[in-house]
């Protein structure tokens, strides 16, 4: 059993710093800035489609990240790579995975990070330069 | 009745109800990307009457539950311009009526006034 929700869709334009790209809805129906209520994540796939519009821009990295419970800190899980070619790039992420007592850090390019999964998630995006007309970017993720 | 039991019965009409999508595009150019989120909705043909003023022939009233909308995270409001996406074919929201069904301050379902898709 699984289901799929939207990390975030957006046009690239101007240069992004940490944005926050995922739109969702508290119990009640406000606006958050996250995708929750996943308690029992066992495992998750993200799809990443970045469609270049063709000119200008330098480099789109998204980052999904989790968070273990209300006013946790979010943890990288999955970073994705882009920059001047349209792309679809996925990956799946095991919650289960035995993980060895590490910092949290930040990913590197195209990294995952196995074994940690919370009840939350989002999609940040970064991007230098700027991209011209029709570069669009959707995130979605299949929780499982 | 309370907003809890006018919500279920709301609920209990799902029977009636059919399964539809609301669909969401961003950005631009030909491959903008869209998401569909699944709900369900009661579709009905206006009166002959109510077809008047920005209600046009043709045109057809959903109404849609919003704890199904809450349920997969759909990021409320649903707006003119959201996509309904019903029998394969996919409809306009010209308008979104967030305020005929609710109930002590809170909504039960939206009111959506759509249009298109062809025969």
């Amino acid at each position: 059993m699984s289901r799929v929700y939207n990390l975030g869709q957006l046009a690239i334009t101007g240069e992004l710093t940490a944005a926050v790209i995922t739109t969702g809805v508290t119990s009640q129906g406000g606006a958050q800035a996250l995708i929750d209520r996943l308690d029992g994540m066992n495992a998750v796939t993200l799809e990443a489609d970045f469609d270049y519009g063709g000119s200008g821009g330098t480099t789109c990295i998204v980052r999904v990240q989790t968070r273990l419970g209300a006013g946790g800190d979010w943890i990288d899980i999955a970073r994705l790579d882009f920059a001047t070619t349209s792309a679809r790039k996925a990956c799946t992420i095991n919650g289960l995975a035995a993980k060895a007592v590490a910092a949290v850090a930040a990913l590197g390019a195209e990294g995952v990070l196995d074994g940690i999964l919370g009840d939350a998630l989002r999609a940040v995006v970064t991007s230098t330069g700027t991209y011209g007309a029709n570069t669009n970017l959707a995130v979605r993720a299949a929780v499982r | 009745m309370n907003f809890d039991q006018v919500d279920a019965a709301y609920r209990r009409a799902l029977g009636r109800f059919d399964a539809i999508n609301i669909r969401r595009y961003s950005g631009a150019g030909p491959h903008r990307p869209f998401f569909d989120w699944d709900c369900h909705a009661r579709i009905v043909d206006y009166d002959p009457a109510a077809i008047v003023g920005s209600v046009k022939q043709g045109d057809q009233r959903l109404i849609v539950m919003v704890s199904d909308l809450i349920a997969v995270q759909f990021p409320l409001p649903v707006v003119q311009g959201d996509k309904v996406v019903f029998a394969g074919r996919e409809l306009n929201i010209e308008k979104a009526d967030g305020n005929t069904r609710r109930v002590q301050g809170r909504l039960v379902a939206y009111e959506l006034q759509v249009r298109g898709g062809g025969p």
